[in-house]
């Protein structure tokens, strides 16, 4: 697979003309689980083809229980400033639910031994509405977090995917689904609890202090140019060429090995882009930019000002002299929204 | 003469089960008296249309005629085979049928014994003093029931064991004994060839180039080329342009007399002009009354019939049209639905029927279509005296206003084996029917009559009876009469909206567990939504069942980042197209694929 993944890096290398890095994130699954070695091979593979001078960001998503002070200070020395830590939640009741290795020992050691490193920003991601936990629940959580300190954190409604062994669980009874209502009550505490204590909604599940955004996952948000290596990784590159890799390991690898990317390349349309911006703009807090909105074809510009309006007056959406936003009341419905103001043929 | 003339006739029909071999066997007695030479017969040839031969039931009655020569006299004869359509929706072109013959063939499978509806049939047959040669077929397969089967034969007919042919018809064994038979048993025709005409009209077909072919037996008189013929029920007059015999073709002759059986084309266009029953006579010398057993064709069972998609719906009339030129039993008229949009409220004779007529939409015309729940035609007796005919629950009048309402009564006969009569007497009381009689043909075999609405039957009846049977039972039935009944308009609500397409006729003791079944299955199929969804079933302003869907909390995706944004585009997308094609009450939309499966409840 490393190998896959430094021929990728080698056949990507032009995508970007600069050869600048400015975030670097290593996530989608549980990258922790390289050895040493293997990160020392990969990292020094990236800093072979790239320039990483100007990196304003670079993350390492990891799980606790793999986290040691010793991979902490190998990440540090290759220029790693900020990790995500896969937490879910400090009750073992849920953690057990939702299926994790890890328990509520092993997250208190990790983030001890990453806030005593010498890696300086941090995030942890939670999972809310989990059936087991009331609200709590919750607020225990949320009280671990301030108690660290944590400058960033993700929260996301727990969503129970198709094909998961959770899904299979409920389908067969053995455990309790989420309840609607628990979430959005969860999610208004949440939302409450954040302002209160100085965190910025900035996205929808995103939670950060001033100048604690993930300046990363910004870059998605703001159509902007990035590039996934690996296995079903897109890559956009911030006009309307969008590409993504095989999600199969197997074919992966064994295409690579014969030199060959396997990816497939899409085109995006006015309305495929006017569609992304409404869906990825609306979850920010700054909401849908009027002058981005205005450069698209009128036929779309009426249409989302029609479709818009009863959303405002529901009161679930404001507009400011320079952007559209949801409201407190209008984030549990933003998908709701955007399928309404989304423009098709 | 005259006698000499008649006597060379022999005309007769096969009663059959569905699969009991009676095309097999038509095709062997053409084979045999050479009417097709062998190689050019195809499977079962008095079966043409695809369908009839995939259900293996003839939808459609064919006659044909064979030229044989009796062994041992080397005499000529003129056999004239009349084909019965197979279901019990079709009872009284069967009863036409038999009616334009001296004999029958009662064909029973020797694995399998007899089935309720060739009782019926055979019924039918001996009231018309028909004589039957009784025959058992299969005889070659290793699980015949050859002495069983004679036992049931000789108890049903009171023939003795030696009467009873043994045949394959799959291996030709024993088919010249039928042909034998035939002309050994069956009384030649009666009637008069100089008598003023009177023939029966037991069956018609259209043809795209030449119009309506009509098939007809005469009983008295001469029809010649030329004449000018009137239709006795109809009145309307014609000249009879061409006629003749049918053998595997038409072949057309000068004159036809007496105990014939032939075809008439006189250029008619519609269908609906020949009615099967009718008598044909002379202008210039008509017969003085008509052959007794006419009957005006009406249709029983009525459904709605939508596109599926409402661009369709010109394409659905056009194809309906067409249908209706080879079928004249089925009624149609626009009628148009909030829900469904724009369609056609279809009659049909019978659950059969309205199937056939689905399949062949599909089929021979690539409509894919909608149908609603079926009901039965009804009639109200309202204060003022008037009596009306209620075809669709929404032609119901207002309960205040109703005297009393009558629905149509049926006969029904069922055969089973002896140990599934409990269960079949349960469903038939289940079905509001009383038992008439019971009667062992053998010790294993017993058949039941009961008196049902007919309602009961065009609801899911064959595949409960079916099922509890194991499939051992055999159905058939036949129109008693209307009966005063409690019937009530079954309203189905979504948040005080009414579906219309939903609305149905049932019987009071029923409306409760069905208006339950109904809210229930909507409650599975209506996706949740921003406000909480009430589904009523209701009588007038009477809730009997409700549901509830509680309203959607949220609807927001909880991750969002690199490829989830291109995924979460695409299927909002579509989500957004699919709630283009819902359909909306009030605020409720609801999904098509929710209409389809409530009306599937009911099949």
């Amino acid at each position: 697979m490393l190998n896959a993944l430094r021929q990728e890096l080698e056949l990507t290398a032009h995508y970007f003309a600069n050869r600048c890095l400015s975030t670097l994130y290593f996530g989608g699954g549980t990258p922790s689980i390289l050895s040493l070695s293997e990160w020392e091979s990969l990292l020094e593979a990236i800093r072979s083809l790239y320039s990483i001078d100007d990196l304003k960001e670079c993350t390492v998503e990891c799980n606790p229980e793999d986290i040691t002070s010793e991979l902490l200070e190998l990440w540090h020395a290759h220029g790693v400033d900020r990790i995500s830590l896969g937490v879910q939640s400090f009750r073992n009741e849920d953690l057990q639910y939702l299926g994790r290795q890890h328990d509520a020992r092993q997250i208190h050691r990790a983030l001890d031994t990453i806030l005593s490193s010498d890696i300086p920003k941090i995030s942890v991601d939670l999972i809310y509405g989990i059936p087991t936990t009331t609200v709590d629940g919750l607020i225990e959580n949320l009280r671990l977090i301030d108690q660290y300190d944590i400058p960033h954190f993700s929260a996301y409604a727990l969503t129970v995917e198709r094909r998961t062994a959770l899904y299979h669980f409920i389908q067969k009874g053995k455990y309790p689904s989420p309840d609607d209502s628990a979430i959005v009550e969860q999610m208004k505490l949440l939302m409450d609890w954040a302002r209160h204590k100085g965190y910025r909604q900035y996205e929808i599940s995103n939670f950060g202090k001033p100048g604690h955004e993930s300046q990363h996952n910004l870059v998605y948000w703001y159509q902007q140019p990035y590039l996934g290596v690996g296995p079903s990784a897109h890559s956009y590159d911030g006009h309307r060429r969008r590409h993504h890799v095989v999600a199969s390991n197997l074919a992966y690898i064994r295409s690579l090995r014969s030199g060959v990317l396997p990816h497939r390349v899409e085109y995006l349309t006015d309305e495929d882009l006017y569609n992304e911006l409404i869906l990825t703009r609306l979850r920010l807090d700054e909401g849908i930019p009027k002058e981005r909105l205005l450069g698209f074809p009128n036929a779309m510009v009426d249409h989302f000002y029609d479709s818009i309006e009863p959303f405002v007056q529901k009161g679930w959406v404001v507009e400011t002299p320079v952007s559209w936003r949801l409201t407190a009341d209008g984030k549990p419905w933003a998908d709701a929204i955007a399928r309404e103001v989304f423009y098709i043929l | 003469m005259a006698k000499e003339q008649l006597e060379q006739f022999r005309n007769f029909c096969i009663i059959a089960h569905i699969d009991h071999g009676k095309s097999t066997l038509a095709d062997r007695l053409l084979e045999k008296t050479g009417t097709i030479p062998e190689r050019q017969l195809q499977e079962q040839t008095l079966d043409n249309m695809d369908l009839e031969r995939e259900k293996g039931i003839t939808i459609k009655s064919h006659a044909i005629q064979m030229q044989y020569t009796y062994p041992s006299t080397q005499k000529q004869y003129t056999l004239n085979l009349i084909d019965t359509p197979g279901h019990v929706d079709f009872s009284y072109e069967v009863s036409r049928a038999i009616a334009a013959c001296e004999g029958a063939l009662l064909l029973v499978d020797a694995t399998q014994g007899i089935q309720a509806q060739t009782i019926s049939n055979l019924y039918k047959a001996i009231e018309h003093d028909l004589e039957i040669i009784p025959i058992i077929n299969k005889i070659d397969m290793p699980n015949a029931m050859i002495e069983e089967v004679q036992d049931q034969i000789i108890d049903l007919i009171g023939c003795a064991r030696e009467d009873i042919l043994l045949t394959s018809a799959r291996t030709g064994q024993g088919v010249d004994e039928v042909l034998r038979a035939i002309v050994e048993r069956i009384p030649p025709p009666e009637g008069d060839p100089e008598a003023p005409l009177q023939a029966l009209i037991f069956d018609s077909m259209y043809n795209p180039f030449r119009g309506v072919i009509v098939y007809f037996r005469i009983f008295n008189g001469t029809l010649r080329k030329k004449d000018r013929i009137r239709f006795y029920n109809t009145g309307r007059e014609y000249q009879a342009e061409e006629i003749g015999i049918l053998q595997l073709e038409r072949i057309p002759k000068d004159h036809l007399s007496a105990g014939n059986v032939g075809y008439v084309i006189t250029g008619i266009k519609d269908t609906r002009e020949v009615k099967v029953g009718d008598t044909i006579t002379a202008v210039d010398r008509p017969c003085d009354q008509p052959i007794q057993g006419f009957e005006e064709v009406k249709p029983m069972v009525f459904a709605g019939i939508y596109p599926l998609d409402n661009d369709d719906y010109e394409d659905l009339r056009e194809s309906l049209e067409k249908l209706q030129l080879n079928d004249a039993a089925l009624v149609f008229e626009p009628e148009s639905s909030a829900a469904l949009g724009f369609g056609f409220r279809c009659g049909f004779l019978g659950m059969l029927h309205l199937e056939i007529v689905q399949e062949r939409l599909s089929r021979e015309f690539d409509m894919e279509v909608l149908t609603t729940i079926p009901n039965v035609r009804y009639r109200a007796k309202l204060k003022n005296g008037e009596m009306i005919t209620i075809h669709t629950p929404n032609d119901m009048p207002d309960p205040v206003h109703i005297e009393y309402i009558e629905e149509p009564y049926i006969e029904a006969q069922i055969i089973t084996k002896a140990e599934y009569i409990g269960p079949i007497i349960k469903l038939c009381l289940d079905k509001r029917g009383t038992l008439q009689r019971q009667h062992y043909l053998t010790p294993h075999r017993v058949e039941l009559s009961f008196e049902m609405p007919l309602a009961e039957i065009v609801f899911d009846f064959y595949d409960q009876l079916k099922s509890i049977s194991r499939g051992y039972a055999s159905f058939d039935y036949t129109p008693l009469d209307y009966r005063k009944s409690d019937l009530v308009k079954l309203d189905i609500r979504l948040n005080g909206e009414n579906v219309d397409a939903l609305s149905s006729l049932v019987h009071r003791s029923k409306a409760q567990s069905f208006g339950r079944q109904i809210c229930q299955k909507l409650k599975e199929l209506i996706p949740r939504q921003q406000f909480v969804i009430a589904i009523q079933a209701a009588i007038g302003a009477k809730i009997i069942a409700r549901e509830t869907i509680p309203a959607l909390r949220k609807d927001v995706t909880a991750k969002c980042y690199g490829g989830d944004i291109t995924r979460k585009r695409k299927l909002l997308e579509k989500q957004k197209k699919g709630k283009k094609k819902m359909r909306q009450f009030g605020k409720v939309q609801v999904p098509q694929k929710a209409f389809i499966e409530v009306l599937k409840i009911q099949k």
